[in-house]
This record gives structure tokens, sequence and C-alpha cells, in this order.
């Protein structure tokens, strides 16, 4: 067990005997006690300063609620005007997400009738019940406790306090009995997966009852058959995180992004931090096959800023950053916590282990020595910065070296050591490496060599030299993805180990950025 | 020195002492909400026999009234039955070393830098340190309450003490 896991275990009162005896050895050790009782006071501050920021979080709120319960009773009372005035108007459905074209997320309608060729629609019912459809499909709506699917699947989550809800198949219905459960409509059956409460299956043939974790399938004569139950009938992708990290953008420089999912329409999500001078207004405009699909005015603040952008079956996306009014001091936006997630898939669930702007030890003079991969190898005498680092750019956050550094440094070694000291390695399933690596990287994780990117097959030594020149219209600001076993990991202290080859030896610049995520 | 003056001269040091004498009661109740309650009720009591403490010992005189306070508090609650007496013992011992002047002034400086740190920290993270050590949920339960895995939740904690101990650590880097 770690140290911190023994402490923690202290704190909330759940040792046992041998971890108690564990605890009485650290408390006669001066060091060792010294590290333990500092950890105390460290815990006891960090829950005053939580406490703190979250009584100050409270304030802001309430106040903030105050102000929005006015507009709110406000806005209530306009809308009852309008609704007594034109006795209808009020939208059926809200667009939560959607990646089909004709459906605009963040719209209303009042359709009657949704039908949709392949992508993602949620559809929210102004009485609280969510609708996710997978398309193609067909969905009618006869009134707010009856709906018809012709075809496709679909997730219903219902309100708890609306009873009676029944979906129509061609073969059957489901009634709801206060539940979310899922309806797959294949050529030969119908498929019902319950997520959580119950509800009533009927088929020509009779009745059944599922529960929560059950799934059941009857066919177009009535008969049921068991399935096996899957929490993601729909099967949909893990979300892709297609960029992850710091940047800053020039004004009128673009940051290019392409996306792995080839033909799709996918909704991509941006959230930006700024931390600029306050008078600074600027615009977000997103391109997309060279057609503007987003935009908006956003002012420097410390908010994040969450912006959609529907990306028109398009794999390329282009963020651009103009300062619209204010002066810009230094002609460089800072843009922290840049995200692009992909939506309308399972959510992401990873942890960053290892984020972009972390500091790394750097060693650049030659060759640092044997063994300088693996975890116990001393690396104090080495120079320490934050990533991005390197040289030749401007918007480095460490630049290396000086002027002359171009016409002798070919390769940079870098180490890290990051702790899993509360991590359940068994339930990791992988881990993936979000990296910006200006030319080719080896990465090692404990010693053993984990990755390539851009690095010739076989045998690597100080001569060897990346596969091809990366430049800023190639790659050279772009974090390239890549999943790993987790299998390098251990428990506790873990060693990433990365060298960093240029393809010329000469050449004008070199950069490194490396996130690690863990699944 | 005048009664109100002495009084006012220990109420200061009382509260100087805070970080560490709060993280004292703390270890031996293991809940933070009645740690701060007792180092409350201990300056009460200060206040009202200021005259009674020496003037070079009211630390010590803090120190050992939150000892007894907080013993009695478990007495009552049968709070931490199994209270391993040789580890409150050294425990006690090692409170003593961070109680001189020296160490008192440094934690109400990682205290203040602790602060700043930790409105940088994401507030779900500040949930679920205050979710886990304060409310003394599982990481399990938190998970649940998160729409996280319990690995995920182990993770944040462990970042969050990390990612806050580096940003400490360079506020209090000399500049």
């Amino acid at each position: 067990m770690s140290k911190h896991n023994l402490y923690d275990k202290f704190l909330t009162d759940s040792l046992n005997e041998d971890e108690e005896k564990e605890l009485l050895a650290i408390l006669e050790d001066d060091e060792k006690s010294e590290k333990f009782t500092n950890y105390i006071i460290e815990t006891n501050m960090m829950i005053s300063a939580a406490e703190n920021c979250e009584s100050a979080e409270i304030q802001t709120s309430r106040s903030k609620t105050e102000i929005r319960t006015l507009i709110m009773i406000a806005a209530a009372m306009i809308t009852l005007g309008l609704f007594i005035f034109f006795k209808t108007g009020t939208p059926s459905f809200e667009i939560v997400s959607s990646n089909i074209e004709q459906y605009k997320q963040g719209t209303f309608t009042e359709s009657k009738e949704f039908t949709i060729g392949e992508g993602l629609l949620t559809l929210k019912h102004s009485n609280g019940n969510i609708f996710k459809l997978k398309g193609p499909a067909k969905l009618s709506i006869n009134n707010e406790k009856s709906m018809k699917l012709s075809k496709g699947s679909l997730i219903t989550t219902l309100d708890p306090e609306i009873k009676d809800f029944e979906l129509l198949v061609p073969s059957g219905k489901v009634k709801d009995l206060g539940t979310s459960f899922g309806t797959l409509l294949k050529e030969d059956k119908t498929e019902v997966y319950v997520f959580s409460g119950k509800v009533e299956v009927s088929s020509k043939l009779g009745s059944k009852r599922l529960i929560e974790g059950q799934s059941m399938a009857f066919d177009s004569n009535g008969a049921f058959t068991d399935i096996q139950f899957k929490e993601d009938p729909f099967d949909l992708k893990e979300a892709e995180v297609v960029f992850m990290g710091d940047r800053e953008l020039h004004p009128g420089e673009q940051l290019e992004l392409h996306l792995d999912s080839a033909g799709k329409s996918l909704t991509g999500k941006v959230s930006l931090q700024f931390e600029e001078d306050k008078s600074l207004k600027y615009k977000i405009q997103a391109y997309s096959k060279s057609r503007k699909v987003y935009e908006s005015e956003v002012y420097s603040a410390t908010d994040k800023y969450d912006i959609n952008i529907p990306l028109q079956n398009s794999q390329d996306l282009s963020i651009e950053m103009k300062v619209v009014s204010g002066y810009v001091s230094n002609g460089i936006l800072k843009v922290k916590d840049l995200s692009l997630i992909t939506e309308g898939y399972r959510p992401y669930e990873g942890e960053t282990l290892i984020k972009s702007g972390s500091e790394w030890s750097y060693f650049f003079k030659g060759s640092p020595g044997q063994n300088w991969m693996a975890s116990n190898f001393d690396d104090s005498q080495w120079e320490k910065g934050i990533t991005s680092i390197g040289y030749g750019d401007q918007d480095l956050k460490t630049k290396i070296g000086d002027k002359s550094l171009k016409k002798t440094v070919s390769k940079i070694f870098f180490r890290r050591q990051f702790d899993l000291e509360n991590l359940e390695l068994n339930s990791l399933k992988k881990l993936k490496i979000n990296l910006l690596a200006d030319d080719g990287a080896l990465i090692f994780i404990n010693g053993r060599e984990a990755m390539r990117y851009n690095m010739p097959d076989g045998p690597i030594n100080m001569d060897t030299k990346a596969l091809k020149v990366i430049t800023k219209d190639n790659g050279e600001m772009i974090y390239e993805n890549f999943s790993i076993s987790s299998d390098f990991l251990v428990s506790g202290s873990n060693t990433i180990s990365v060298i960093l080859f240029q393809r010329k030896g000469q050449s004008s610049d070199m950069r490194f950025d490396l996130q690690l995520l863990a699944f | 020195m005048s009664k109100q003056k002495k009084t006012s001269e220990f109420l200061k040091t009382a509260f100087d002492s805070r970080p560490v004498l709060t993280a004292y009661a703390y270890s031996i109740l293991k809940d933070w909400g009645l740690a701060q309650d007792v180092f409350q009720d201990a300056v009460i009591s200060m206040n009202e026999k200021a005259e009674e403490i020496k003037a070079d010992s009211p630390v010590k005189w803090l120190k050992s009234v939150i000892r007894n306070k907080s013993i009695d508090l478990i007495r009552k609650n049968e709070r931490s039955r199994n209270r391993n007496e040789q580890i409150s013992i050294l425990l006690d011992q090692r409170f003593d070393q961070f109680l001189n002047a020296e160490k008192i002034e440094l934690s109400k400086e990682r205290e203040k830098a602790l602060n700043s740190c930790m409105a940088k920290l994401p507030q779900e993270s500040r949930k679920i340190i205050l979710d886990f050590y304060k409310s003394r949920f599982s990481c399990d339960r938190i998970a649940e309450i998160c729409k996280k895995s319990t690995n995920a939740i182990r993770l944040i904690l462990s970042r969050s003490r990390a990612d806050l101990r580096y940003c400490v650590k360079k506020q209090l880097e000399p500049k």
C-alpha cells in the first residue's frame, strides 16, 4: 500500500492492525514522521481552502440566482401572456444534440415526425422526457404519452413523474413503468434493454416485465427470446479527444484539426479560456470545408467559453481567433485548456496523468549515458522546464540553449516522473498519448519502449533521424493521438522518457509537448 | 502587560497557529468539522482564562485544551473506539515540532498560497476533495455520485494534491 493511502486510511479512521503497525514504524522514524505530520496539516489546509472556494462559489451563484429568478419570473410572465394570446406556440421538443443536418442543436421543434438518416439526434420534450434516436430511423409522435418507432433505434429516458408512456413498435409495444430503456428495431426482431426502473414488453403472444439490467427480443410472430444485456446497445464509439492542450495563437493564426472519423457529420466542442487584457474582444471563427460554420464574439476573461461547431460532414476543421476591438499589447492570444471532443458519442472518461505545460527534465548536450530511460536513472543534473520545450519558435514555453544551438542539436532527451499511488492498475484499459513532436519521437515508459512517432523501424542509435520533416504546414502545431497498453504502468512512481529526433541535422526548430491520459 | 493586551496577543497567536492546531485536532478526531469546532471552543476558553495562562506558552496551553476537548468528544460520541494510544502519543510529540514560531509562520504562508492554488483547481476536483476528506465518503460512493470510475476518483485526489503541492511550491519560491 502506498504511503498516501495509508495516511488517508488513518484520517478516515479505517486502519487495520497491520496498517497501524506500519504507521507506528513511520512515526518512530524522524524523517518519515515529519512527512506524515505534514500530510495531515496539508490535508487540513486543503479542506479549509476547498471549503472557502465552495462558500465563495455559493455566494456568487446566490446573487446570480437572485438575478436569474427575476429574469425567469419576467420571462414566465411574457411566455404566459404570449400563450394566452396565441393559444399555442410552446415548442414541443428541444434539439439537445444533433449531427443530423436538418436538425440544428439548440433549436426547438414542434414536429410530429422525425425521419433521419445516419446519425444521432437527442430530443428533449417540454415535459422532461429525453429521446435519443439513432438513424436511419423514423419516430412518430402520437401524443405526450405515446410514440411510434417504425425504424431505427431509440433510447428513452422518462421523467419519473410521467407514467404510462408507450412506445409502439411494428410487432408490439413497450410500456414504461418508470424507467429508462433502449429499443432497437432489427430486420427480424425488436430488442429491448432496460437501463433503470422497469418496463412491460407486449407482443402478439403476451406480455413480459423487464427490470433494470434485463433485455429481451421478440420477433414479428410475437415469440420472445433472451438476449445478452448491453449497456450501450447503440454500440456508440468512444469519444475521441481530437485536440487537447494549451496553445498560444497569434491573431489570424489558424488551428487546423483533422478528425479521424471519415465521412461523418460530427459536432465539436471547444472550451477556451483567456487570460489577457480585459479590454480586448475576440472573434472566434471556425471553418469546415472552407465554409464558415461558426462565429462568436467573446471577451477576454477567466471564464470558460463553450462553443459548439457543426462540422458539415467534413473531417477538417480550422479555428481562428481574431481581435475585433481593443489593443493587443504583445500580439499573442493565450488560449488555455483548449479541448475539442467529438459529441454524440460515449463521453470521454479519461483522466490526465501528465498535462500539457508540465515540468520535464531535459538534456541536449550529446549523449546522456546508458540507461537514461530507466526509472532509477539520476536526472538531477538535467535542466528543467515546462512544455512546450524546444528552440526556434517564439511561442515555446521553455526555449533551450542559444542561437548557435540550431547548428548542433539533433536530439533532445526528456524525462518526467508521475505518480499512480491511488490507481488500481487492473481496471485501467488503455493509455492515450497526445504528442506534439517536431520531428520524430521515441517514447519509453518505465524503461520499456512504448511507441515511436515518425521514426523508422528497427534499432535506433545516436545517428538515427526522423522519417520526415514536420513543418507548420504539415502538423508542427498539431497533437497526434496514440493509444497504448496500460501494461507499461506500475503502481507508485512511474517514469516516462522521450527522445526527440530531428529529420535534418541543422533544422531551424524543435518542439516537444506530451499529454498522457488514462482510461 | 494589561489584561486586555495579553488577551489580544494570545488570540493573535491562536489564530496564527490555527492551521497546525486544527490539523492536530483533526488527527485526533478524524473529523474535520468537529476539529474546527474544538479549536473554536479552545480559543473561547483562552479568551475567558487569559489571566491564568503563562505568557510564554499560549500555544502549548491551547494544544492541551484541544487534546482534552477532542478526547472528551471521542468518549461522548464513542468515536474511534479502537484508538491506538501509541500512535496518539507519538503523533502528539510530532505536532509539538510544528508549533514553533518558524513553522507556524511557514504554515500561514502555505495556507495563503494553498487558498490561491485551490481556486485554480476545477470545481469538480474541489468537490471530490471535500466529499472524501470532509464528508468521509468512500471513493466508490464518490464515483457513483460523479458518474466516474473509482480509479478516476482516486486519480483526481492524487493529481489534485500533486498539482496543489506544485502550485504552492511555485508560489513560495523567492522571486
